[in-house]
């Protein structure tokens, strides 16, 4: 009879933030990231003032910024993040996907882009290759 | 006395018509937690939505008026032709001011935001199901004075001036689309793009091209339709966007 293994401790999962003022989209990245065993949401927020005040409170390992915001420009927001100091990288999420916005979000100090147009395994890419310290989506364009 | 519904009926189905896929996941989240509805399927494409209702026979459509290249408000046209007994409700990031009665006059039962809470979708969704249509408050208020006043009352957006086929233009060169590619998805001639594109600079008083896709690429990402200076974007003038030729 063998012995049975100890079960490993499983790694913790990194802590993302969603910060989107689209309901559905909050919630749509939620389902695709809180399936995932590496990943989970740990705090979301509908606009940059939440979101700055999330980023003190729960100290996520990134920061997924929606950039198409009613209220305030989202390049700002993914600034003022930028500025914390011990900030969590950012990932910009844009319904545009046009170069000047990819070199306007990387410019602003985002570690990654991805379209919301592009299929959910792209996104979880990004994430993961923001979290390794990695840029992602600047193809030069 | 007879029940309301019979126990353990089955949930009310829905297609979802979106081109972004983390929308198709939100709104498939949002629906399936409620025990009455459920999602046949979610489809990103104008085809797939035909090959959807044909395969699942859903009770209610909703379409995203933005498909990408394709056009919402051409397929809820398309699918109340070809599918006169299946039900669509109109989804958008525009403000309703724009599309809102386009989309009622194509034919959707109603119309609703996508920024909107989850409780004024999941009504909406219900009263579609239910044969009625939704609208907003706001809307119903502005349609009552309309016919009280007996002539068409100002809605204050630019964009009301504009037909369907030109906001539609509209929409593509803010995607950053050439008039020529433009031409293809319509399937018209350059030409005739090349004139929707004048009618669109006369109606919303824009003079350059520059100005007309700096205004389009900013609607459709903000689905705002005012003036970049008094909102003060202060976006430079775009450099890439290849714009009317």
């Amino acid at each position: 009879m063998s012995r049975k293994r100890m079960p490993q401790t499983a790694p913790a999962r990194r802590r993302i933030l969603i910060i989107d003022d689209h309901p559905l989209v909050r919630r749509g990245l939620k389902a695709l990231i809180n399936a995932e065993p590496d990943l989970i949401v740990c705090a979301e927020a509908a606009n940059p003032r939440d979101g700055l005040e999330a980023i003190a409170d729960a100290r996520p390992d990134l920061a997924v910024v929606g950039l198409s915001f009613r209220d305030g420009d989202g390049f700002d927001l993914v600034r003022a993040i930028c500025a914390v100091e011990d900030g969590p990288p950012v990932l910009a999420l844009t319904t545009h996907d046009a170069p000047l916005y990819v070199r306007r979000a990387l410019a602003a100090g985002a570690s990654g882009y991805v379209a919301k147009r592009e299929p959910n395994e792209t996104l979880l890419a990004a994430i993961r290759s923001v979290l390794r310290g990695e840029t992602f989506g600047a193809r030069g364009g | 006395m007879p029940s309301a519904e019979p126990a353990g009926s089955a949930p009310k189905t829905l297609l979802i018509v979106d081109d972004h896929p983390i929308l198709r996941l939100g709104l498939t989240a949002l629906i399936e937690s409620e025990s009455d509805l459920a999602v046949d399927a979610a489809v990103g494409t104008r085809a797939g939505a035909f090959e959807a209702i044909s395969k699942h026979q859903p009770d209610l459509v909703i379409v995203d008026l933005a498909l990408g290249d394709e056009d919402g408000l051409d397929l809820v046209k398309e699918i109340k032709a070809r599918h006169p007994k299946v039900p669509s409700l109109v989804l958008s990031m525009h403000d309703e001011a724009v599309y809102a009665e386009r989309a009622l006059s194509a034919g959707a039962l109603g119309y609703v935001a996508k920024h909107e809470l989850d409780q004024t979708l999941l009504c909406a969704i219900r009263r579609a199901l239910a044969g009625e249509r939704y609208m907003s408050e706001a809307l119903q208020r502005r349609l009552a004075e309309r016919y009280v006043g007996g002539r068409t009352l100002e809605t204050g957006s630019p964009m009301d001036a504009l037909s369907d086929r030109e906001l539609q233009v509209f929409r593509l060169i803010g995607q950053g689309r050439t008039t020529r590619q433009i031409a293809g998805t319509l399937a018209r001639s350059v030409k005739t793009v090349e004139s929707h594109i004048e009618h669109i600079k006369n109606k919303l008083g824009i003079v350059s091209s520059a100005e007309l896709a700096q205004r389009a690429t900013r609607w459709v990402e903000t689905g705002r339709a005012g003036y970049p200076a008094l909102l003060g974007w202060g976006f430079p003038p775009p450099q890439k966007f290849p714009g009317p030729r």
